[in-house]
């Protein structure tokens, strides 16, 4: 399959407006030597960060902050996230009726006695 | 209105051997067509300049994994797609800040027009913002950049048929909005 004739060859207003951009989008090489410099300073600046040695990278690693968000992290974990062995055991307590609170209902029914 | 042919591959090897002088005329011979591409994938002129630098930090880290199987030039615009694609997201993610400083009265943040720009290439950058990313840039690698489709599919991963249908959509947008604008008003 042939590809369509290119628009800028077409002699028409949008050939126009593109051969006006693309004059205006062609970039010169008036600042190309400044670019250059700018962008041997990056590189320069790039290769000289050498990756910082084994031992600061530990020290980073285990830095008093992260071990303290570390241990409130599992904190919360533990006691404030209800484990699934935990609700097992309570739905036990609630089955054998040992709840001291279990004789306060009973006592709801010495309420009805007040009504009479 | 493609980048002037280089003889690329004595020159990539001079560079992948560390040649300082082959690596300032590698950046001086494709350094004007990347930053065209770019400014033409709708990066404003700022902008251009520093994803331009971008694109040739990857070529200086990354030459020596091209495979030469692409046009080096077809290799510099595939860079330039992804970092302007890089550039959205940002100013994507920068929209509401700029928009929370203009609204508190920045004005260092208030864009001023351009006087010198003329009334068809402000139609243009009208027609081409009217594309969608995709359709924009197969608009202008085919229009401006003069790569075949089959390239532009080689390029975008596409399938040749998909490239020409998504060409064909975007000049049909790109003369309809160029065909419904006053040619003589604006500045």
């Amino acid at each position: 399959v042939k590809d369509p004739v290119r628009l800028l060859r077409s002699g028409t207003r949008a050939a126009d407006c593109l051969r006006a951009y693309a004059a205006r989008t062609t970039a010169g090489d008036r600042s190309g030597a400044a670019a250059w410099h700018r962008l041997q300073e990056r590189l320069e600046a790039s290769a000289h960060a050498a990756p910082a040695p084994l031992l600061s990278r530990r020290r980073w690693a285990w830095s008093p902050s992260r071990l303290f968000a570390l241990a409130l992290g599992l904190f919360v974990l533990l006691k404030l996230v209800p484990s699934p062995r935990g609700l097992d055991d309570a739905a036990l307590v609630i089955s054998d009726g040992g709840f001291a609170g279990g004789g306060g209902v009973e006592g709801a029914g010495g309420m009805e006695g007040t009504g009479g | 209105m493609g980048v002037a042919a280089v003889d690329s591959p004595d020159l990539l090897d001079l560079c992948v051997a560390g040649d300082r002088r082959a690596w300032r005329d590698l950046h001086a011979a494709y350094r004007p067509c990347a930053l065209a591409f770019l400014m033409r994938l709708g990066i404003g002129p700022r902008e251009a300049e520093d994803a331009c630098q971008d694109v040739f930090i990857q070529v200086f880290r990354y030459l020596h994994l091209f495979e030469r199987r692409a046009d080096f030039r077809t290799w510099i615009y595939k860079l330039c797609i992804s970092q302007a694609a890089r550039v959205r997201r940002r100013a994507a993610l920068a929209r509401p800040l700029h928009w929370l400083r203009r609204a508190f009265g920045d004005p260092a943040a208030v864009t001023l027009p351009e006087l010198s720009v003329s009334r068809s290439v402000e139609l243009c950058e009208g027609a081409l913002a009217a594309l969608g990313a995709r359709h924009r840039e197969v608009f202008v690698l085919f229009e401006l950049e003069e790569l075949s489709t089959d390239e532009i599919a080689r390029l975008l991963g596409s399938p040749s048929a998909t490239v020409r249908r998504q060409l064909q959509e975007a000049r049909r947008t790109f003369e309809r909005v160029v065909r419904d604008q006053p040619f003589g008003g604006g500045r």
